[in-house]
């Protein structure tokens, strides 16, 4: 029973590896000395597979292949995993100067091939052309000391000169040409003025072999930091300094079993990097407008969810910030728009990696857009400034501009518009309407003859005035005219009472009484009309009295004027006048006549 | 001789029944319009409406019901418009301003008018009861009437009829000075207006012409607006409640254009 749940489990793995990709790796030093023994290994993931190695013709073959099997089986949480490796080692040895290439080797699974990569090896020849484990022995039988240049660390920058804000990588590395069995007490710099930022480093487990000034170091990079320069001038990085323990063979030697017994004692020792500085140089002057401190190499675009959009309701607008540089630092662009787009504060989705090439990534700005009113809307392009390092010059980027469409939205969704800023009440006239068109008929008027515009409209004004003034022009004169009539019967009055009075006196003569009478009545009411002006059809006793009482004569001459005339008219009708009372009368107005021209 | 009275007279009677056929069909047009309005057909109705003002030929029921069915057709300005013009023509009908102020609840903006002094408007509503060639006309014959009246007293010997001519000729002629003021008043609100309704749904005011200026304010379609200058394709607008910018000529249509 047990076997055969041993076996099922056995399947159950096998199956489990049929189904795992195979992978094949290969490990070789990348540099030898001349002469060196090195160890070449393929490791594979598989064991169902047949092992093709290549071609090697540079090197010695010294023995190989060995294989050798492991496998691993964890349980971590009910979960199993299993790994296997399988590895095909070779020991080699190198004769010759130069750069060499191993081919991949190939592993067949079931009519599949799968590859390792080629590896290069660089043999070289080495001044003191001694491997390291002779270096090591022979230190360890010479003394203790281990010289500066056996062992160091070095704090490595990519450039000494940066622009302000762009990014540097520091590395921290050791170089050994010594046995290390362990790294303690690692101090880094505080990279003060610096933004420090810890790129993921691989932890150091063995040291890589590599080719310094023609000699063989191990090295190895301990960690790697991305920093960004946060102001100008010489910035100096403070040392970075650790201990490192050295495996030192302990001197005594033994007489009869030589090294292979001899013991190894752990030597702490302190080492520390130089001091270095970065120069850090200020942007060039002109900024673009708008610049925001951006420095590296981005693209920008911009999205719109939808071009049409119903009233109240939302749609995205993406400004979408790709590149390497500082990104971390972009604050959100302000969107330029009318304010009948409500808008809301944007999110920000930053997909950011940390590499030695910088940060890079993209830093996405969503906005959620609702247009509160219907129209067509523009978003204005956003510019976007930045100074890209590897020319030394600003560049602007601009976004697209976008437009879209607010349709208006129905019966029901106007009745819940908010509007923003620019609100008002919304007067609801529930049932009510606008009233009905005026039927019937209407007159048309042509509105094109304005009689305040035209002339003989204004003209007419002075015209009138003008007809007036000749008018009144032509009364003076006639007033004048009249006034002159008056003036020549008032001086001739006189003269023609006296004919008159002649004709009465004639008259008296012939004994014609009513002759006399009437003539001396023409006489002296002619007399008076020409005289004071007064048309004989309105002459009067009472008239004459009024003006002669104004004129102020004798009260004598009124009163004999009243008699006379009452006199005369009495007498013109009645027969049985006497001659004498007639003479007496005419004396009476001669003398009348003369009393009012003497006046 | 002859011949060219008969000429004259064949011409004058063609001239004639040309205007008699213009009016009929004008007529005829109007009538097809209300018939479309009855029918619930209005922006057909709206487009002959607008074909007769666009004719030359105003008539304060044509602009009411032109509004009337632009209203109906759902574009707003095009109704406060055609109402405003309405208005000018018949300042007191009771319709015309309800329906202004109900088609004024559908416009955007809320302005602080400030109202003019009483007197002031209605001094500008009675200036719009007559048609201007009326306040012309009256104005004209009593400036006549009055100066025959100051002849009359300057004639005249009676002492009772040179008190009454000259009375008569003080009231007629201040009767003139008003009625010609109010047809002055009235060219400034018909003729001179310069006041205007937003057509675009949203426009925003600048401080300069062109495309340079600062923004200063977002104004809505159906708004009123008073046009102070223009330069180029720019009106500089004031707003009722003082506000004073920069907005491209189309995008308003003047109540006088």
């Amino acid at each position: 029973m047990r076997k055969i749940i041993i076996i099922l489990v056995q399947l159950l793995y096998a199956y489990g590896l049929f189904s795992q990709d195979v992978t094949l790796t290969v490990d070789a030093p990348a540099f030898v000395a001349v002469g060196e023994q090195f160890r070449l290994s393929w490791t594979v993931n598989s064991r169902s597979g047949e092992f093709e190695a290549p071609e090697i013709k540079d090197f010695y073959v010294l023995s190989g292949p060995q294989t050798s099997f492991s496998q691993s089986t964890q349980i971590i949480n009910g979960k199993v995993t299993s790994t296997i490796s399988n590895t095909y080692t070779y020991y080699l040895q190198s004769n010759k100067e130069g750069k060499f290439t191993i081919p991949p080797a190939k592993y067949r699974v079931k009519n599949e091939d799968y590859l390792s990569e080629s590896v290069e090896i660089e043999v070289v020849r080495e001044d003191q052309a001694v491997s390291r484990q002779d270096d090591t022995q022979g230190g360890g039988a010479g003394g203790q000391s281990v010289s500066a240049s056996d062992l160091y660390v070095r704090l490595l920058v990519n450039k000494r000169e940066v622009y302000l804000g762009e990014h540097l990588v520091a590395s921290l590395k050791i170089y050994s040409r010594v046995n290390i069995s362990g790294i303690q007490e690692v101090k880094y710099p505080d990279f003060q003025s610096f933004l420090k930022e810890d790129l993921e480093t691989p932890p150091l487990r063995a040291l890589e072999r590599e080719n310094v000034n023609g000699s063989i170091y191990g090295t190895g990079i301990l960690q790697r930091f991305l920093l960004y320069p946060q102001r100008t001038g010489t910035i100096s990085i403070d040392p970075a300094s650790l201990t490192v323990l050295l495996q030192q063979k302990s001197r005594s030697n033994d007489p009869f079993f030589g090294d292979f017994f001899s013991t190894f004692a752990t030597v702490p020792k302190m080492i520390a990097t130089l001091p270095l500085e970065i120069k850090v140089k200020p942007l060039p002057e002109g900024a673009p407008e708008g610049f925001d401190g951006a420095v590296g190499n981005f693209s920008v675009r911009s999205e719109l969810s939808a071009d049409t959009v119903s009233v109240n309701n939302a749609l995205t607008y993406r400004m979408i910030l790709q590149g390497k540089g500082n990104l971390k630092l972009m604050a959100a662009p302000d969107l330029n728009l009318p304010p009948d787009i409500e808008i809301y504060e944007p999110k920000v989705n930053s997909d950011l990696s940390i590499s030695a090439s910088g940060t890079s990534g993209s830093r996405v700005f969503e906005y959620v857009l609702i247009p509160r009113y219907h129209g067509e809307f523009t978003i204005p392009p956003i510019n976007f400034s930045y100074f890209d390092p590897s020319s030394g010059q600003y560049r602007t980027l601009r976004t697209e501009e976008q437009k879209f469409t607010a349709l208006q939205g129905d019966e029901g969704e106007e009745g819940t518009r908010v509007y923003g800023g620019v609100s008002k009440e919304n007067v609801r006239f529930l049932g009510r309407d606008i009233r009905y068109i005026k039927t019937g008929k209407t007159i048309f008027r042509s509105g094109k003859k304005i009689l305040l515009k035209s002339n003989p409209f204004l003209y007419s004004y002075p015209g009138i005035l003008l007809l007036f003034f000749i008018l009144i022009v032509l009364r003076r004169e006639q007033i004048k005219r009249n006034s002159d009539i008056a003036r020549v019967r008032n001086r001739k009055a006189a003269g023609l009472a006296a004919r008159r009075l002649k004709l009465a006196a004639e008259c008296l003569k012939n004994s014609d009484t009513e002759g006399f009478y009437s003539e001396l009545l023409k006489a002296l009411w002619g007399y008076l009309s020409d005289k004071y002006n007064i048309p004989l059809s309105e002459l009067n006793i009472e008239a004459v009295k009024s003006i002669l009482d104004k004129n102020k004569p004798d009260s004598d001459t009124v009163a004999d004027l009243h008699e006379v005339i009452s006199k005369c008219e009495y007498s013109k009708y009645s027969p049985d006048s006497d001659i004498s009372t007639a003479d007496e009368i005419y004396r009476k107005a001669e003398k009348i006549i003369k009393d009012i021209e003497n006046k | 001789m002859k011949r060219l009275i008969l000429m004259i007279g064949g011409l004058l009677i063609f001239l004639l029944s040309l205007t008699a056929q213009e009016t009929k069909e004008r007529n005829l047009l109007y009538e097809k319009a209300l018939k479309e309005y009855q029918d619930n057909n209005f922006p057909e109705a709206l487009e002959i409406f607008e074909r007769l003002i666009a004719s030359g030929f105003s008539s304060y029921k044509l602009y009411y019901n032109a509004g009337n069915a632009a209203f109906k057709a759902g574009d707003i300005p095009s109704a406060i418009l055609n109402y405003e013009k309405a208005l000018l023509l018949k300042p007191l009908d009771e319709d015309v301003r309800y329906n202004l102020v109900i088609a004024g609840t559908y416009t955007i903006d809320r302005l602080e008018v400030i109202p003019e002094i009483f007197f002031v408007r209605w001094f500008k509503i009675f200036s719009l009861l007559l048609h201007i060639n009326v306040w012309a006309s009256i104005s004209l014959l009593c400036f006549a009437l009055s100066l025959i009246m100051l002849t009359v007293f300057l004639f005249s010997a009676r002492y009772k009829l040179k008190k009454m001519s000259f009375t008569t000729a003080i009231i007629l002629f201040f009767i003139s000075l008003l009625s010609f003021t109010l047809a002055l008043t009235n060219k400034s609100l018909t003729l001179n207006n310069n006041e205007a309704i937003v057509f675009e749904p949203v426009v925003t005011g600048t401080s300069s012409p062109g495309t340079g200026g600062n923004e200063l304010f977002v104004i809505h379609e159906g708004t009123k607006v008073e046009i102070q200058d223009k330069l180029g394709e720019w009106y500089e607008i004031k707003l009722s409640d003082g506000s004073v910018g920069w907005v491209p000529a189309n995008f308003v249509k003047k109540i006088i254009p």
